[in-house]
This record gives structure tokens, C-alpha cells and sequence, in this order.
């Protein structure tokens, strides 16, 4: 993280560049997905991967998850906090959860990560989401700093 | 978060109770708000306060206050890992987002600490009403369970 300086938006927060929302998200383990549930959205933590400018997390066949997310809206979270300086930054990614039908991008991911945290009985199958849209904010430090 | 014995779903998480749950929820500085705005999920970080059965947090004018003004179905989320025992929790509450009134304003006002992002408006308070509270954890050791629930959903844990 670099200190060029970012636009800021009318909660003065920095807004962050798409290259800069890829690497954030990418450096931390567990991202938090958000579907339309019955009546109300879920939001369940994963653990994810930033591949291509998009993202892919394993879920569980015929988990609730599972069943609530295919070809439809879903809105992966990264954030990460410093208590200490009261910093930190949130990166939103919107899109469509699909499974994964590309033997070769599944190669690829299942190099990059370790078999999931869950011991699921059931099988795990990936899901990646066609991002339609990046968006990131990060609070700045104070500018006395 | 004690490692008494707990009841474990159909994917082999304990299963917290009430009582943990909140507990998570008090332990958790940040906590993430979920809502739909025209059938999209939103998530936004919130820096949020527990009284009883009810989470609060302020925002700026944006969704969350569009969601709220609309007495929207949000959920609410904690969560905490380790990455050393490749272990972790959560817990999800959904409830009704309302506008805090004067009064809650200024009770919620005399228990927090001042806003995170020194934002120009974070001044309206968004209250949740707590519904449904249920809560998992990844079981570090991998013996088999004690009791396991086959029949119950995945997250149905209800107060």
C-alpha cells in the first residue's frame, strides 16, 4: 500500500482502484458472501480466492448456501481492521455465482489453495462469481500521521 | 466460546447457542450488515453496539439508511478465525432495521465511542431488531460427534 493519494468520497473515505481491490481482497483468508435468502439476505464467511478478477469459494453440495446462490445476485466482502489506528478497508465485489465448468481454471485454483477448512463430508464444489462490479473504501490514516 | 460438548449440524459445525452467540457479537468490534437494495445483496462493515436483543450502528446517508427507512429485513453478521487451527465461527441474526428515535439516539449516543471514519453526517442511528440468532463454529478436534441432528436444516436456530 503506497501513499499516492486516492479520491475520496463524501464520507471521506478513499475510494480504492480496482487494481488496489484485487490485491486487498486477495492478502486475507475468509471473505463474507451475501445471497437473498428467504425473506432476508444471508451472510456466510468463506474462504475465497481472487483469481482473474474474480472471486471463488467452495461450498458444500446441497448446503444452504448452495441452494440459495446459483445464477443469482451475490455480493462478496473483504474487509480487514487495525483497532489501534481505527483503519481499515472493505472491498465489495457484485455478481453471478456459477459453478465451475473450466477444468483448466480449477487446476488453477486448486493449486492455490489447501483443501477447505470445513471437513464436510459432502462434496465441496467451487463456485465463482462473474464480477460485474469492484468497489473498495479505506479509511485513512489520520492526516497528522 | 468454552469447548463443552455441542450439537453439530449436518456439516459437522457446532452449533452455538444463544448465549455464545451474543457473546461473539459483544467480542466483535466490526460486525457486517447484509441487505437488499432493488433484489442486489449489499454488505457494509458497521461498527456496531449490542443492547439486549438489538444492534445498533450509525451511518451516513446512503443504502443503509434507505434500508432502514424502509423497515427492511437485514442480516447481521460476526465472525472470527484462526488460521493456525484452520478454525472459525460466525453468527448471523436477521432482524426489522429501523431509525433510532430521540431517545434511543441519545442512550445509544452516552454508550459509544465516537465514529471510525471521521465522516462528515455519521450521525443517524440504525437499529436491528434481533429475530433469528444462530451461530457455528468449526470443530478443532475431528472426532466424531456426540449428538449429530440429521434432520435439521443447515441454520435454523431460532430464539
Amino acid at each position: 500500500m503506497n501513499s499516492t493519494t486516492l479520491p475520496l468520497d463524501r464520507n471521506n473515505l478513499e475510494v480504492l482502484d480496482l487494481e488496489t481491490c484485487l490485491d486487498l481482497a486477495g492478502s486475507v483468508p475468509i471473505a463474507r458472501v451475501a445471497v437473498n435468502g428467504p425473506g432476508s439476505p444471508i451472510v456466510l464467511p468463506v474462504t475465497h480466492v481472487v483469481i482473474d478478477a474474480k472471486v471463488a469459494f467452495r461450498s458444500a453440495s446441497g448446503s444452504k448456501l448452495d441452494a440459495a446462490i446459483m445464477a443469482k445476485p451475490i455480493t462478496v466482502e473483504a474487509d480487514q481492521w487495525d483497532l489501534a489506528t481505527r483503519t481499515g478497508w472493505s472491498v465489495v465485489f457484485r455478481g453471478t455465482a456459477e459453478t465451475l465448468h473450466d477444468p483448466e481454471l480449477e487446476k488453477r485454483l486448486a493449486g492455490l489453495v489447501e483443501e477447505p477448512w470445513i471437513g464436510s463430508s459432502r462434496p465441496m464444489q467451487w463456485i465463482v462469481v462473474r464480477v460485474n462490479e469492484v468497489s473498495g473504501r479505506r479509511i485513512p490514516p489520520p492526516a497528522d500521521a | 466460546m468454552q469447548t463443552k460438548a455441542h450439537r453439530r449440524d449436518r456439516q459437522q459445525l457446532d452449533i452455538l447457542s444463544l448465549d455464545e452467540c451474543l457473546a461473539a457479537i459483544d467480542a466483535s468490534p466490526i460486525g457486517r450488515v447484509g441487505f437488499t437494495v432493488d433484489g442486489q445483496p449489499f454488505i457494509l462493515p458497521v461498527n456496531h453496539l449490542r443492547d439486549g436483543m438489538r444492534v445498533a450502528f450509525r451511518t451516513a446517508s446512503g443504502a443503509k439508511l434507505d434500508a432502514a427507512r424502509a423497515a427492511s429485513l437485514v442480516a447481521f453478521e460476526v465472525d472470527g478465525h484462526d488460521l493456525d487451527t484452520r478454525s472459525g465461527w460466525s453468527v448471523l441474526a436477521v432482524g426489522t432495521a429501523t431509525l433510532a428515535d430521540e431517545i434511543m439516539t441519545s442512550h445509544l449516543e452516552a454508550r459509544a465511542l465516537e465514529p471510525w471514519a471521521n465522516g462528515i453526517g455519521r450521525d443517524r442511528w440504525i437499529v436491528v431488531q434481533l429475530r433469528n440468532v444462530s451461530g457455528r463454529r468449526i470443530a478443532v478436534e475431528r472426532e466424531p460427534a456426540t449428538t449429530t441432528d440429521t434432520e435439521s436444516p443447515d441454520r435454523q436456530e431460532s430464539t
